[in-house]
């Protein structure tokens, strides 16, 4: 099972330190008298915020007198991207490009971006106190609700459910000739055919899952074309086509009344708080509606 | 100044020339009464070095160890934000004290065998000593402080300055010049284990 703990472009949960730049290889460099700013950065490093692990472990702090045992007061955290015009109240009203490519190169593989974690203390009463400041993060989506609460994990399997749940556009036909009508031996265009309801290759299903903006987008993997008699044209990644370049016709033997229909195969990509899209397994089939065809025959009569 | 409170225009949705937000300073943006109150370092005994103007630098040598080494408060040994706090402070007073000395033995019992920059420390204190030479002045000054519980560890915030102090040879001479002080924040992570605070590492923010 992939977890996803996600925000922008990050999929692994892999500890990473919050050291930027890691110290180099070989002993490290004698301290020079004085030089306490050179001497920190050559060692321990640059500090860039909390590591995953401390972020997740904040969930294990109780303000003072309090703890597991006797949670009647309680840290909520929340964790406000660092970009003008955020605050605690609205932690993520607005995103910058600073704060995305501040963890992306700072602290590759975070789920960025770049916030800074603040608290305050709630009571069994409701009673908050003011927020004040704990520290910068570039795991914003480790940030733990409360103290006692683990931060909840969007996993994979509640991507693919929903992934089956969403609403595929079932394709129609357009066929030629018009009117539901053609002659035995003739050619017959077929074309698939979006409607307004549903969604369609491309186009994106927004949802909401335990907190997470789970944005999915459906990819045409083929098309199956059934003209109703028992023989088809597929899997294809043709839509077809009106005459006389549609790729996709056939053409009837006898006469019949008939009702091809297609079937399209979904992938689908998915998107997790804006973070890149990426491919979600496997895949679902959809049967468009059936399309009822009345096959004629033709016959010349001569008159006077 | 914490500025992530500031009205003026709001980029609605994903602005990518939106600006970032300053960071958050060790005060906090309303007050509370639970908030930790912050600590201002206490100044060193030992002169500025830039003061007394003289044909020989004033022998702090013996002002530093006259006064001898800070001592541990009591609230530096408690198992709180406020312990650590103080705690973090301390190593900071006890290694300006150990660099005027010199002292190379002060510092090392206050930190995890896997501290590097502690260490780097430690090695600062002994090139004074085996040099013979001492700080002129505190290498360290120490602004607003805070502490941040996270789980088993905490993490304390001291806004510092750099003061890059000159160097004495043992008769009181100048061995190098003083540099140009530097702003920066110090943050050490410490732990609380058998009574007492380590430093398990000291990193910069800058």
């Amino acid at each position: 099972m992939i977890r996803i703990a996600a925000t922008s472009g990050a999929v692994a949960l892999t500890f990473v330190s919050a050291m930027v730049p890691m110290a180099g290889m070989g002993p490290p460099e004698e301290c020079e008298p004085g030089e306490i700013i050179k001497c920190g950065i050559g060692r321990d490093g640059t500090y860039v915020g909390l590591s995953q692990e401390q972020t997740r472990n904040l969930r294990k702090s109780y303000p003072p007198g309090r703890g597991p045992e006797n949670p009647e007061r309680w840290y909520e955290y929340v964790a406000v991207i660092a970009c003008s015009g955020n605050d605690p109240h609205f932690p993520d009203r607005v995103h910058c490009e600073y704060a995305t490519t501040y963890c992306e190169e700072r602290q590759p593989g975070s789920s960025g971006p770049y916030s800074y974690i603040y608290r305050r203390i709630v009571d069994d009463d409701g009673n908050e106190g003011a927020y004040e400041s704990v520290a910068p993060t570039c795991y914003r989506s480790d940030v733990p609700p409360r103290s006692g609460e683990p931060v909840k994990e969007l996993t994979e399997e509640m991507i693919i459910e929903q992934f089956h749940q969403t609403d595929f556009a079932l394709p129609s036909m357009s066929i030629e000739p018009p009117d539901g009508r053609t002659l035995v031996n003739l050619p017959v265009f077929y074309e698939a055919v979006w409607p307004e309801e549903g969604y369609e290759p491309d186009e994106i299903d927004t949802t909401d899952i335990i907190g997470f903006e789970v944005r999915i987008r459906p990819v045409l993997e083929s098309a199956t074309y059934h003209f109703g008699d028992g023989n088809s044209i597929g899997p294809t990644d043709s839509l077809g086509g009106p005459y006389p370049d549609g790729d996709v016709t056939h053409e009837y033997a006898e006469a019949a009344t008939v009702e091809p229909y297609i079937t399209v195969i979904f992938g689908g990509e998915v998107s997790v708080d804006g973070s890149a899209w990426t491919t979600i397994p496997g895949s679902v089939s959809v049967d468009g509606p059936l399309n009822p065809l009345e096959i004629l025959t033709s016959s010349n009569q001569l008159f006077d | 100044m914490l500025t992530l409170l500031a009205a003026g225009a709001l980029l609605a949705g994903c602005g990518g020339d939106a600006e970032p937000a300053d960071p958050p300073t060790s005060q906090d943006p309303l007050p509370t009464s639970d908030d930790s109150p912050t600590t201002a370092a206490p100044s060193t005994d030992a002169p500025s070095d830039d003061v007394v103007e003289t044909s020989s630098a004033p022998d702090v040598s013996e002002t530093t160890e006259a006064s001898g080494p800070p001592e541990l408060p009591d609230e530096a040994t408690e198992d709180s934000e406020a312990g650590a706090e103080a705690f973090a402070v301390h190593y900071v007073e006890l290694m300006n004290y150990a660099a005027m000395a010199p002292d190379d033995e002060l510092i090392g019992p206050l930190a995890t065998d896997g501290c590097d920059t502690c260490a780097g420390f430690e090695g600062m204190m002994a090139s004074y000593v085996n040099a013979k030479e001492r700080a002129a002045g505190p290498l360290v000054d120490v602004g607003e402080s805070r502490a941040r519980e996270v789980g088993e560890e905490t993490i304390v915030f001291l806004e510092s300055v750099e003061k890059k102090p000159a160097t004495l040879s043992a008769d009181g001479a100048t061995a190098t010049e003083s540099g140009d002080s530097t702003p920066f924040t110090m943050v050490l992570t410490v732990t609380f284990d058998e009574g007492q605070w380590l430093v398990s590492e000291i990193q910069v923010q800058q």
